[in-house]
């Protein structure tokens, strides 16, 4: 994902912000994660996808 | 684009490693998707962002990419096809967002004042009855102008269904050459008509129908 998609991303929950961190980025983010401070919820960003499914369904 | 050159390259786009039934996956079949996109290109309806809901292997948001949509994200809950589709966009040399979230989860931040234009081929309910519903209830809480693919015959169960969110601006029929998918299929590809649906919302909150 590039940056520019925090700017419409919200918490799958409570729609409100997420925090992005990176771990590993080129001309996009490969690797990284969202925290939702409000459900403190994380959901990672891997390969590229961040991956907003709820934690009991994520692979 | 031409329509043609477009459907060229979309040809090109990879499909379901495993499709799943009860999901209804199965790979949109080019000429559709080209034929579907060239329509929303030529109403002027893919300049900005666009969203595509249940979007599998990508093929409509590439395709919308392709025709110089500003920002395109695609949507859906098989991570599986979400790798699928960031190849297909990479191999046509694309920039789309793919973003792995149980549809009726998704949301654009509600600060946003974006309108995005939805496009969709939704699970038909073929096999779970209503299974097109939340998709069409996603599609007019985050877009202003929707295009949807479904069976034929079902405008009056859509438009119906829609009011008095949003209205059917167009309908566009279409043959669907699906190539044999499960097992149930008996012909190696079968013609499904399709009809495409344009909606326009029209109350600034279709968020509380149910």
């Amino acid at each position: 994902m590039k940056r520019d998609l925090m700017d419409i991303l919200a918490c799958p929950m409570c729609k409100g912000d997420l925090e992005l961190t990176v771990e590993e980025e080129n001309d996009e983010i490969i690797t990284g994660t969202l925290y939702c401070a409000k459900c403190d919820e994380r959901y990672p960003i891997e390969d590229g996808i961040p991956n907003l499914l709820p934690p009991d369904l994520r692979e | 684009m031409k329509k043609k050159q477009l459907e060229i390259l979309l040809e090109g786009v990879q499909g379901f490693y495993k499709p799943d039934l009860r999901r209804e996956q199965y790979l949109t079949p080019a000429p559709i998707a080209a034929e579907l996109l060239h329509f929303a290109h030529m109403r002027g309806d893919l300049s900005g962002t666009v969203c595509d809901l249940g979007c599998g292997t990508g093929i409509l948001a590439i395709g919308a990419k392709l025709l110089g949509a500003e920002k395109v994200i695609g949507v859906d809950s098989d991570l599986g096809a979400l790798r699928i589709a960031r190849a297909n966009a990479k191999n046509l040399g694309v920039d789309v967002e793919f973003i792995c979230c149980d549809v009726m989860d998704f949301a654009i931040h509600e600060h946003r004042s974006i309108n995005p234009t939805v496009i969709m081929n939704p699970p038909f309910g073929a096999q779970i009855k209503g299974s097109d519903r939340p998709f069409l209830r996603k599609a007019l809480e985050i877009g202003k102008t929707i295009y949807s693919l479904h069976n034929v015959g079902s405008m009056e169960f859509v438009s119906k269904y829609i009011q008095p969110y949003a209205i059917i601006t167009d309908c566009a029929k279409m043959g669907f050459p699906m190539k044999r998918t499960f097992e149930f299929h008996k012909k190696d590809i079968e013609m499904v008509n399709v009809e495409l649906y344009r909606l326009e919302r029209r109350e600034k909150d279709a968020k509380n129908k149910g």
